[in-house]
């Protein structure tokens, strides 16, 4: 007969995590080694600490470095989000691309940046992608409150994804710079390519900042799986709790997504996978999500960058493929398992 | 000679003399920015009734000052017919709905192709000189371009040559096969992106640009307006640092140069050179 | 700890719930809320819970105020078991059971104390035996149960439970019953609503009858289920009766006396 033992011991979860950072800091290691050029990283690494401006040092530090930063912050924001969100509403089908807070993000990053506002005012690049993925989960909350099916949720997000992606080829058509047009698979799709640290401070304060509010509710979350009545008898404030995640996941996808397009469906693979090695508890996924989402993005943004295509693949058509046969596998699964 | 050769010889002389006259004074319209700035050398605004509104813009076009003694119009099919064209000029790529309405209309439309060589150019110039009664002017035209060439080359032999790459929005620069090329080579420059053997325009990553070591670095730019993913990447901290490199040069060349290939583009080979300290 | 309720108007929808309630629920005993379906006796559970919103009245607890009181420190002295034993979530029963202990273990990690809270509350529930399963996977009953332990693992002094044995079998009734009038007597007030008026006899030392969202009978058990009460307000006929001492109430008939 199984013991309670397993309550106070989380040495699966222990595992789960450790496993999970030394896969991170393995990917990582590889992108940096990853590229066009052939860099031997060690001689390189070694100019740098002799204060050596050698051209591969630029490629390391200006090129690869940033990007594989990005690709981990963006990989958190995403995994984490997706793991938050599936909390708060108590549906597994939540996660920012499905429910289209991506693309409202991407609008509202497109009208800054197109317009001229982010050349005059940097920060408002990641402050119109904030905004943008703000109206999407409040909207989004506001229609879950009190009816989480499956159904509802599938709705909206088709709903707010036609409607932002609508009008975001719209403000890009309207655009005075010709290339603008052009660019709408980028923001649809996603990508991490010539990116520079530039981007990587653009986002890093609202990121964290959003990161620590969706941390925050993770002991609220696994009490909220038994209802809003025996949650708040609990001690759970569930305002609070709902605000600190619908900021939380506007601070940190609204601003991943005005400087790497919509990278879609990592946070719904992300927590699903991993919910089995956390007992199933939303608030215990939260940090594993987060590293799950790092790690996958990391793979593959290094996968893009090895296959061999003329222009760079976007990553989020690698996502899509990935994540899209997933969704649909989900939604007939949990018609068996978890009723609506 | 008697009477009648007499008679025949003038009449002939005044059919000559009279079909020469209606060819110089043929109504030439262009839809097309190259074909504008060839056709401003080669007409008078009373032959050359319609230039393309780009032909002002200082950004695109490289006689954007002549175009002010010009007719501009909007691309407009109805404007077009309005000004009553003899012969009209397009670019290959032109609309091809647009073309395929002038032909149905029954309108005379000589495509201009893209040149990628020097001798290329001069042939456009020749046939185009042609085709509206100016053969002397483009003749005199092309020798200036010869002799603009000539001075270049010897200005080449004084040092050895440097190796340039061209960057353009969206990552891509100009390989073999390219007016640019052409141009690179005229300015005594050699073109890394055709040492690597590419060939017409195609993308060159960030991390190649880098590692093919560069002496000129030559970036474009849309003067006015560079709110776009597209020119984000020229303006990437890479670039800046490299460019801060103390052997490289990082050379501006404004973008009506290198619009067309024509003249503007001996006219770019020089501005290069001159720009190049060695 | 009593728990006591003053005037207490709730208004949904423009239809009135309750109307002006007023009641004391003293430790150390087990209350039972009773009263026909729509009496409004949920909705006064709720109240009393601090889950409902009151247009007038309020409730305290030992004479302080519920909205005085945080949310975290209310938890700690009161525990609310929900009718619905839904989880959304394919956790463990003992996960399940655990989430009991959060008003004290929050943010800190799971001691020892909540280690024993929570194997004593399996224990008394009988439900040693669905450790490691899937909660999602038991049946009505079973996971009833499952909460009532997740209750229990609180270990606060008011409980307030919402139909808690309405899908138990009648072992599995008794004992529940058994056990929370176990709880009332070690000190605890432990108010529950219930349709089981067999059971309410049997085991309540206090009864209040809700009608139409009014109080219209409050007391000692027997003197509350009399056959006028259960004729007038529930419209049933019952049959009374005595067993060692113990009287027993079984509601036999409606009002028009059907035969079978």
């Amino acid at each position: 007969m199984p013991t309670l033992n397993s309550l106070n011991n989380r040495y699966q979860e222990k595992r789960l995590t450790i496993m999970l950072i030394i896969a991170l800091l393995v990917l990582f290691v590889i992108s940096l080694m990853v590229g066009d050029v052939n860099l031997s990283i060690i001689n390189t690494l070694k100019n740098i600490s002799n204060d050596n401006s050698s051209l591969e040092s630029i490629i390391l530090m200006d090129i690869r470095l940033p990007r594989t930063l990005l690709a981990v912050l963006i990989g958190a924001s995403l995994g984490l989000s997706g793991a938050a969100l599936q909390g708060m509403v108590r549906n597994p089908l939540a996660e920012p691309g499905i429910i289209g807070v991506s693309t409202s993000a991407a609008l509202g990053a497109v009208i800054v940046f197109y317009f001229g506002l982010a050349t005059a005012f940097p920060m408002a690049l990641p402050l119109g992608g904030i905004v943008g993925a703000l109206l999407a989960v409040i909207f989004l909350y506001a229609l879950t409150r009190h009816n989480n099916s499956m159904l509802t949720l599938i709705l909206a997000g088709v709903a707010v994804s036609s409607l932002s992606a609508a009008l975001t080829a719209l403000a890009l058509n309207l655009s005075p710079n010709p290339y603008a047009a052009l660019e709408i698979f980028f923001w649809l799709m996603g990508s991490l390519a010539d990116r520079s640290f530039t981007h990587v401070w653009l986002i890093l304060p609202t990121t964290l900042i959003g990161w620590w509010l969706m941390l925050s509710t993770r002991h609220d979350l696994d009490v909220l799986s038994l209802g809003d009545d025996t949650a708040q008898s609990l001690g759970v404030q569930i305002q609070r709790l709902n605000k600190r995640i619908i900021l939380g996941v506007a601070l940190s996808v609204g601003a991943a997504v005005s400087v790497s397009g919509g990278i879609g469906f990592v946070g719904l693979v992300v927590p699903h996978v991993l919910r089995p090695y956390v007992g199933y508890q939303p608030g215990r996924l939260l940090i594993c999500s987060a590293l799950g989402g790092a790690v996958l993005l990391l793979a593959a943004d290094i996968t893009v960058r090895l296959l061999a295509t003329q222009q760079e693949l976007k990553i989020g058509v690698l996502t899509a493929l990935l994540g899209a046969p997933f969704f649909l596998h989900l939604i007939l699964k949990s018609k068996r398992e978890w009723a609506p | 000679m008697n009477f009648k050769q007499t008679l025949l010889l003038i009449s002939l002389s005044a059919l000559f003399y009279s079909v020469s006259t209606i060819a110089k004074s043929q109504r030439v319209v262009s839809l097309n920015l190259c074909a504008d700035q060839l056709l401003m050398e080669l007409l008078k605004p009373s032959s050359l009734v319609g230039i393309t509104q780009l032909a002002s813009d200082a950004s695109a076009s490289f006689s954007y000052k002549k175009a002010s003694n010009f007719h501009q119009h909007n691309d407009r099919i109805e404007e077009v017919m309005a000004l009553k064209p003899d012969l009209i000029v397009a670019g290959a790529f032109t609309s091809t709905a647009t073309n395929q309405m002038l032909d149905q209309l029954g309108y005379k439309v000589v495509k201009l192709g893209l040149p990628k060589t020097v001798d290329d150019i001069i042939q456009q110039i020749a046939f185009l000189g042609e085709q509206v009664g100016q053969l002397q002017r483009a003749n005199k035209l092309i020798k200036t371009m010869r002799d603009e060439i000539t001075a270049l080359e010897s200005g080449d032999q004084a040092a050895p040559a440097l190796r340039a790459v061209v960057y353009y929005a969206n990552g891509f620069s100009a390989g073999k096969e390219t007016i640019v090329n052409e141009i690179l080579q005229l300015a005594g420059l050699k073109n890394i992106a055709a040492e690597t053997g590419m060939a017409y325009i195609a993308p060159l990553s960030l991390e190649s640009l880098l590692v093919s070591n560069p002496d000129v670095l030559l970036l474009g730019r849309l003067d006015a307006n560079t709110d776009s993913l597209a020119h984000q990447v020229l303006q990437h901290d890479a670039i800046e640092k490299l460019s801060a490199l103390e052997h490289v040069q990082k050379i501006s060349v404004p973008d009506r140069y290198w619009s067309c290939a024509g003249p503007s583009s001996i006219a770019a080979a020089s501005y290069i050179q001159q720009s190049i300290t060695h | 700890m009593s728990i006591q309720a003053s005037n207490i108007h709730v208004t949904l929808s423009g239809q009135l719930i309750l109307n002006d309630i007023n009641a004391e629920f003293p430790p150390g005993q087990l209350i039972g809320l009773i009263g026909p379906n729509g009496a409004g006796k949920s909705t006064l559970l709720r109240v009393l819970a601090g889950l409902q919103m009151i247009q007038k009245g309020h409730v305290s607890i030992n004479g302080e105020r519920l909205q005085e009181l945080q949310r975290i420190d209310l938890a700690k002295k009161m525990t609310y078991l929900a009718q619905s034993t839904e989880c959304h979530w394919p956790m463990s029963v003992e996960r399940v059971v655990m989430l009991g202990r959060h008003p004290h273990v929050n943010s800190q990690q799971i001691g020892d104390v909540d280690m024993e809270a929570v194997k004593q509350a399996i224990k008394d529930v009988d439900i040693e035996h669905l450790i490691g399963r899937s909660v999602n996977e038991l049946s009505g009953g079973e996971r009833a149960r499952v909460m009532l332990a997740r209750a229990l693992a609180t270990g606060s002094d008011i409980l307030l439970a919402d139909e808690p044995i309405v899908s138990l079998d009648p072992r599995h009734q008794i004992e529940v019953m058994a056990l929370l009038r176990n709880q009332a007597n070690r000190g605890k007030t432990v108010i529950v609503v219930l349709h089981e008026l067999h059971l309410a006899m049997r085991y309540c030392q206090h009864l209040m009858l809700l009608d139409n969202g009014r109080k219209v009978a409050e007391g000692l058990t027997e003197d509350v289920l009399t056959e006028s009460n259960l004729k007038r307000i529930y419209g049933v006929n019952a049959l009374f009766g005595n067993h060692q001492g113990v009287p027993w109430v079984l509601p036999w008939s409606n009002e028009k006396e059907e035969s079978i």
